[in-house]
C-alpha cells in the first residue's frame, strides 16, 4: 500500500475542475485527484487543517466576484463540500491527525527557511508537511504529499532530512 | 512524532536505551553524529533531546544545543557526557542552556535515565502546545549570555580535542 496526503491545494484545484469550462490546470489536477481515488493501492489522507482550508477557500471563490469565478457558486460551494465529505465518510480519505505540537514545530520550520536560506514557508504549509512526516513516521513509510504548491519542494531541497519521511509530488501541468 | 531524541555514538547506550524504549512502548529516536541528529530534530521536533557532549559532527555539543534552544525555546535538553568534569557540568548549568546534565555512569545507569527523560516526554508531548510555557522559555533563552556560551564552548571543546589527541596517541 502507498501513502498519500492531499494539501489544501491539490483539492482545490480537483473541486474547482468540477465547472461547466474549468481550467487546463484544474482539469490536469482534477484527473490526477481521480487516477489515485481509482487506485486500490493507494492509502488517501487528509488533515483536518486540508478540510479546514479547502472549506475556507470554496467559500473564497463563491465570494468572487471576478468574471472567470463565476461559476463558483451557491450550488458548486455545496456539491463540492458534499463531495469532500463524501470521500471521508466512505473512508476514501483518511484523516490523519495533524500532531498536538505542531504549531510550535512550524514555527522553527519557517523561522529555519527564512533566516538560513531566505525562503518562504507559509505556516499551514509547514503543518501539512509536519503532519504527512508524522504520518510516515508512524507508519515507517514514505508518504507522498501532494500539491500545487512549489514552496514544499524548495524546503525540502534545502532541508533532505524530509526525504526519509515525504516525498513532493507537485501536481501541477 | 517521536517523543524523544537522543543522540550519541556510544552503539552500547544506544542499543540498551532503544531495547527499553521499546519495552515500554516509548517513542524515541537516535542518531550518532550531531548533524544527524539536527536533521531529525527539524523533522521531528522531540520534546526532549538529549545529547553527548563529544561527537562527531560539525561542531562540538554546546552551540548546537544553542541553536536547538533558539530554535524551539521548550525543547527539553539534556546533556550526556563521560568526560566533562563536575566543574564543567557546573558551568554548563550556570548559563542555563541545558535542563539537566548527565555524567555517563554505567551503561545501564544512564539508559535507565535517559528512559525516564523519554517517558516524561512522551506524556507531555500529547498536550497541545502551551503557549505561555513557550512565551517563558523563548524569555529564558534570550538572557542566555551569548559571550560566556562561546567562552565556555571553546574552553570545553579545547579539553575535547586534546583528549582526542591523547586518545589517538
Amino acid at each position: 500500500m502507498s501513502l498519500g496526503y492531499f494539501d489544501t491545494s491539490a483539492l482545490m484545484r480537483w473541486v474547482e475542475n468540477d465547472v461547466p469550462a474549468p481550467t487546463a490546470r484544474n482539469i490536469h489536477v482534477a484527473a490526477q485527484v481521480a487516477l489515485l481515488r481509482a487506485d486500490p493501492t493507494a492509502t488517501l489522507g487528509v488533515s483536518g487543517l486540508t478540510l479546514l482550508e479547502l472549506r475556507s477557500v470554496i467559500c473564497q471563490d463563491w465570494r468572487s466576484t471576478h468574471a472567470d469565478d463565476a461559476a463558483f457558486d451557491a450550488d458548486w460551494a455545496r456539491a463540492s463540500n458534499l463531495g469532500v465529505m463524501r470521500e471521508v465518510s466512505t473512508g476514501r480519505f483518511v484523516v490523519v491527525p495533524v500532531p498536538p505540537k505542531a504549531p510550535e514545530h512550524a514555527a522553527t520550520l519557517f523561522d529555519l527557511a527564512t533566516s538560513q536560506h531566505g525562503i518562504a514557508l507559509g505556516a499551514w504549509d509547514a503543518i501539512h508537511l509536519i503532519t504527512a512526516a508524522a504520518w510516515a513516521y508512524r507508519e515507517g513509510q514514505v508518504v507522498s504529499l501532494y500539491t500545487c504548491d512549489d514552496d514544499f519542494q524548495r524546503f525540502v531541497d534545502h532541508y533532505g532530512e524530509f526525504s526519509r519521511f515525504v516525498r513532493i509530488v507537485d501536481m501541477n501541468p | 512524532m517521536a517523543a524523544g531524541l537522543l543522540i550519541d555514538d556510544d552503539l552500547g547506550l544506544i542499543e540498551s536505551v532503544q531495547r527499553a524504549a521499546a519495552a515500554a512502548k516509548l517513542d524515541l529516536a537516535t542518531a550518532t553524529t550531531w548533524d544527524e541528529g539536527l536533521g531529525l530534530f527539524h523533522v521531528l521536533s522531540p520534546n526532549v533531546v538529549i545529547a553527548d557532549y563529544n561527537m562527531p559532527g560539525s561542531q562540538h555539543g554546546l552551540l548546537l544545543l544553542a541553536r536547538i534552544r533558539r530554535l524551539r525555546p521548550s525543547v527539553r535538553l539534556v546533556l550526556i557526557s563521560g568526560f566533562l568534569e563536575e566543574s564543567d557540568m557546573e558551568r554548563v548549568r550556570a548559563l542555563n542552556l541545558v535542563d539537566r546534565t548527565l555524567t555517563k555512569g554505567s551503561v545501564l545507569e544512564s539508559a535507565r535515565v535517559v528512559v525516564d527523560e523519554v517517558r516524561q516526554a512522551q506524556e507531555a508531548s500529547l498536550a497541545p502546545t502551551d503557549w505561555r510555557e513557550v512565551a517563558d522559555a523563548a524569555v529564558a533563552a534570550a538572557e542566555i549570555p551569548e559571550a560566556d556560551l562561546t567562552e565556555l564552548d571553546q574552553i570545553l571543546s579545547r579539553k575535547a580535542d586534546e583528549r582526542s589527541r591523547n586518545k589517538a596517541r
